[in-house]
């Protein structure tokens, strides 16, 4: 039987992974990736206590959530490509334009 | 007692936090894209057995479709498929390791010890008779009309600005 801690160890260690990814990939896209896992990661939380609490509502979040991952990921790409033209290269840690 | 949904929980689990590991540690982008794709799609079956069928189905036609489609494309716009990085990470692992086993475990330390007050549970209905769907969409334009509304302003606004984001410079008759 599930109960559920196991939804939210599940998230955690998933949000965990996608935490890791963002402090050490180079490659831009690699960041937008791992932050993908780490919007997943709230998603299964916020469905878990819906379904556990017998609540709708954190359907309607979850839902709300994919919408403005979806609009992040959109724009996101866009300022990659754009960085892209301007750079030919989209490791994060060479785009230093702005850095003191 | 072992049941049918605890072996699929755990068979989920394992393959979600397995292509989560090659999502962050593969040399080739590509690859790391396309595991995304089975994270995402572990991610709907977890939703499957929460009773979430129709956010299942949102996740696996927004995010598993449209989302690694666009990300796919970003990819082959400006690494290419074929390039493999010599150094995908930079030079901060043991420290990123160390701090996100500190916060994991912080974490699931005061998760594990709260008691959450969960109401008594209902006898737990089978996924193919359960009315999720329906009630996600009535409370959707009802209670959560404006927001709903809002959403769509939102993501008409990202198609837009993301399309004056990315085009090339000097196209389009308005001389910019």
């Amino acid at each position: 039987m599930t109960g559920i801690n196991h939804y939210l160890v599940l998230s955690l260690i998933l949000f965990s992974i996608g935490v890791f990814g963002v402090l050490t990939r180079r490659s831009a896209i690699g960041i937008l990736l791992s932050l993908e896992l780490m919007l997943n990661a709230v998603n299964i939380n916020l469905v878990a206590f819906s379904h556990f609490l017998e609540s709708i509502t954190g359907h309607i979040f979850a839902i709300f959530l994919i919408a403005v991952a979806a609009a992040e990921s959109c724009v996101g790409l866009a300022i990659i490509i754009c960085v892209y033209r301007t750079f030919k290269d989209i490791r994060a840690d060479n785009i230093n334009l702005l850095k003191w | 007692m072992i049941t049918v949904e605890t072996v699929i929980f755990y068979t989920l689990s394992a393959i979600i936090i397995a292509a989560a590991i090659v999502v962050v540690r593969a040399r080739n982008i590509f690859y790391a894209g396309l595991s995304l794709a089975v994270v995402l799609t572990g991610v709907a079956g977890v939703f499957l057995l929460l009773r979430a069928e129709f956010l299942a189905g949102m996740q696996v036609l927004i995010y598993a479709g449209a989302v690694i489609v666009l990300i796919l494309f970003a990819i082959m716009l400006t690494q290419g498929i074929h390039r493999f990085e010599n150094e995908p990470h930079n030079r901060m692992q043991f420290l990123a390791l160390l701090s996100v086993i500190a916060l994991s475990s912080i974490t699931a330390f005061i998760l594990l010890v709260h008691k959450w007050p969960l109401p008594v549970r209902k006898p737990i209905i089978p996924v193919w008779e359960s009315l999720n769907t329906l009630e996600t969409g009535r409370i959707l334009v009802k209670e959560f009309a404006l927001p709903f509304e809002l959403l769509s302003v939102l993501l008409l606004a990202a198609v837009m600005g993301a399309m004056l984001i990315a085009r090339k410079k000097g196209e389009g008759n308005d001389g910019n």
